[in-house]
């Protein structure tokens, strides 16, 4: 309780709370503010590049298709994809992490290694390139952003791991004989938790960045999906007479983007007094 | 003398020396170099010695965290040596340890009484009601109630956490305690029901402490006998009274000698230097360099216990032919 009355107190934080949870409702219940979630794919000529209206608050884009609907229903897709990536990175990177900060021997420095050469190249490159090789898709565009973005839970939670495990009590688990799986799952993994949860919100917001220049280039969704990026780049063609045209989805990004963002440095301030922003 | 609880015979650990692939070859360290020590049932043996004399490594080494280089560790006569960790602690459970910061070896994220159920069960007390039965004993055996279980590490007083230390280590029924510094860190009040306790408990259940520390007033208050150690070595071992009444090393006189007292006196003379480093000791008596008696035999071999009186030795032979004229 005390907690969470530290965290209202942060209004950054929770402004980012309220950003992130608006749009975790509008990707479960998108008919709150879409008529007809079916019908966001089908076009209309005559409406084609109608400015914002009362009854269009973002206008239409070339196919006459309501460009705000189509940015509501968006927000389903570039949550699936950033909720199926940090998942998959984390269970892969946290028990490699663990593993590697925990135990020492030819195993660890493997894990850390192969890490290291992830780390080394760019993520968005090395996406690109694997989301290229898998063909287009959104399947594909998850599965090379999940391969590209595990190192970074390893990282750290290995960094985590070898701070906690040079603590006393590890020791004195080890001194009362526990099992090594006993200390890394009971106590090392609760202990490291809150960097890698602080991790995972900032890397939600990061990877809906990375997801949507990858369906900007082309490696990501294909038409006619309401992919945030997608839709950048078809209206960038339209820039700068129809500005609204590519203008709301990217404005949908940066908020969704910096809603995340928000809470993660909240959370973290929560987790580490030390790192008050100042 | 009955037959000792524990004995040690030669024991070594030392670390590094060793080459391995792609590695550059660490410096040989004699933590503990060659140590033979006898622990009846019973009694308290004082363990003293500067930091970074072997200290904790020697009961890292008897607890079974660290294997030995060399030597025998004998249990009631049984050889419990020579195995690796795992092992070694299972056979080794009537060997228990109480960590110098009893709050720091508690894990901040795991309520008191979820820790004692945790250690029971890693020692396979399988039976939910017989841990609780123990627990509720054992914290009522170190003066703590029952509400104790539900608070979390942070929540306790330094004495509390000393005191839960105790109990832990306690419910797993051992026949030998290790206690590291059991009195660091705490004020003298606290410090004294601490020891009380200690003494109580150690009635109660039979058991037989190795008191590491560097406190000499306290280990002069709590131990029947002394050993004092010097790189990896026991310099002198006897009675406590004997050691603290008339030492016989002269590493020993001036530890005691550079112990704060109440009565005014004249601040005895400081060891002078630093103690050598473990990686490149001195030849022959560690002790030599910084001796006021040192003489040209002992930079030649290395002194080995011998009797200055019944139940006193001491690695030292011009003191010993100081003390025992011939």
């Amino acid at each position: 309780m005390l907690i969470l009355k530290k965290f209202l107190r942060d209004l950054p934080a929770v402004l980012g709370a309220l950003i992130v949870l608006a749009a975790v409702i509008l990707a479960i219940f998108p008919e709150l503010l879409v008529d007809n979630v079916d019908r966001i794919n089908r076009g209309n000529i005559i409406m084609r590049l109608k400015p914002p209206s009362a009854d269009m608050p973002f206008g239409t884009d070339d196919l006459g298709r309501n460009i705000f609907e189509r940015v509501i229903v968006g927000t389903r897709s570039a949550l699936t994809i950033s909720l199926f990536v940090v998942v998959v990175s984390m269970i892969v990177g946290v028990p490699l992490g663990l593993i590697a900060g925990y135990r020492s021997g030819w195993a660890s420095s493997a894990i850390m290694r192969v890490t290291d050469v992830f780390l080394a190249v760019p993520q968005l490159i090395l996406a690109i390139a694997i989301a290229q090789l898998l063909g287009r898709g959104q399947i594909s565009a998850m599965i090379a952003l999940a391969v590209t973005y595990w190192p970074f839970f390893t990282r750290t939670v290995y960094a985590e791991t070898q701070k906690v495990r040079a603590s006393l009590f590890v020791e004195a688990l080890e001194g009362y004989g526990a099992s090594k799986t006993r200390i890394m799952l009971f106590h090392i993994l609760p202990n490291v938790a809150a960097p890698v949860i602080v991790r995972a919100t900032v890397g939600m917001g990061f990877v809906i960045l990375t997801a949507a220049v990858l369906g900007f280039l082309g490696v990501g969704a294909v038409p006619p999906a309401p992919d945030w990026g997608l839709q950048i780049s078809e209206g960038r063609k339209y820039l700068p007479e129809q500005w609204w045209y590519a203008t709301f989805p990217g404005l949908a990004i940066l908020l969704l983007v910096l809603g995340f963002n928000l809470l993660g440095d909240g959370l973290r301030d929560l987790v580490d007094p030390r790192l008050r922003r100042s | 003398m009955t037959a000792p609880l524990l004995e040690t015979v030669d024991l070594k650990k030392h670390y590094g020396g060793t080459r391995k692939l792609l590695q550059r070859p660490k410096p040989l360290v004699k933590a503990v170099d060659g140590i033979d020590l006898q622990l009846a049932p019973g009694e308290v043996l004082g363990l003293v010695g500067e930091s970074g004399c072997g200290k904790s490594t020697l009961a890292r080494t008897l607890l079974g965290l660290e294997r030995e280089t060399e030597g025998k560790i004998l249990f009631e006569g049984k050889d419990v040596g020579g195995r690796g960790a795992s092992a070694a602690r299972a056979i080794r459970s009537d060997i228990q340890y109480v960590h110098q910061d009893p709050g720091a070896a508690l894990d901040p994220w795991w309520r008191i009484g979820d820790t004692l159920h945790e250690t029971l069960k890693i020692h396979g007390v399988t039976d939910k009601a017989e841990r609780d039965a123990r627990i509720e004993e054992m914290l009522l055996a170190v003066g703590l109630n029952d509400s104790f279980r539900r608070r979390y590490p942070h929540e306790l007083s330094g004495g509390q956490q000393r005191r839960v230390g105790l109990a832990r280590t306690l419910s797993l029924r051992p026949r030998l305690v290790i206690l590291d510094e059991p009195t660091s860190g705490l004020d003298l009040s606290v410090q004294a029901t601490v020891l009380k306790l200690m003494l109580e408990l150690r009635a109660q259940y039979d058991l037989t402490y190795l008191f590491i520390s560097h406190d000499l007033s306290v280990v002069e208050r709590l131990c029947d006998r002394v050993a004092i150690m010097y790189l990896g070595r026991i310099v002198e071992i006897g009675a406590a009274e004997q050691v603290f009444s008339k030492p016989a090393h002269p590493y020993t006189q001036a530890l005691l000698a550079s112990a704060p007292t109440l009565e005014r006196q004249e601040a005895g003379k400081p060891i002078e230097g630093d103690p050598p480093s473990p990686t490149n000791r001195p030849d022959g008596c560690p002790f030599h360099p910084r001796c006021p008696m040192a003489e040209a035999a002992c930079r030649q071999s290395v002194p080995d216990l011998a009797d200055v009186a019944a139940a006193h030795r001491v690695a030292c032979p011009p003191a010993l032919r100081t003390l025992t004229p011939q």
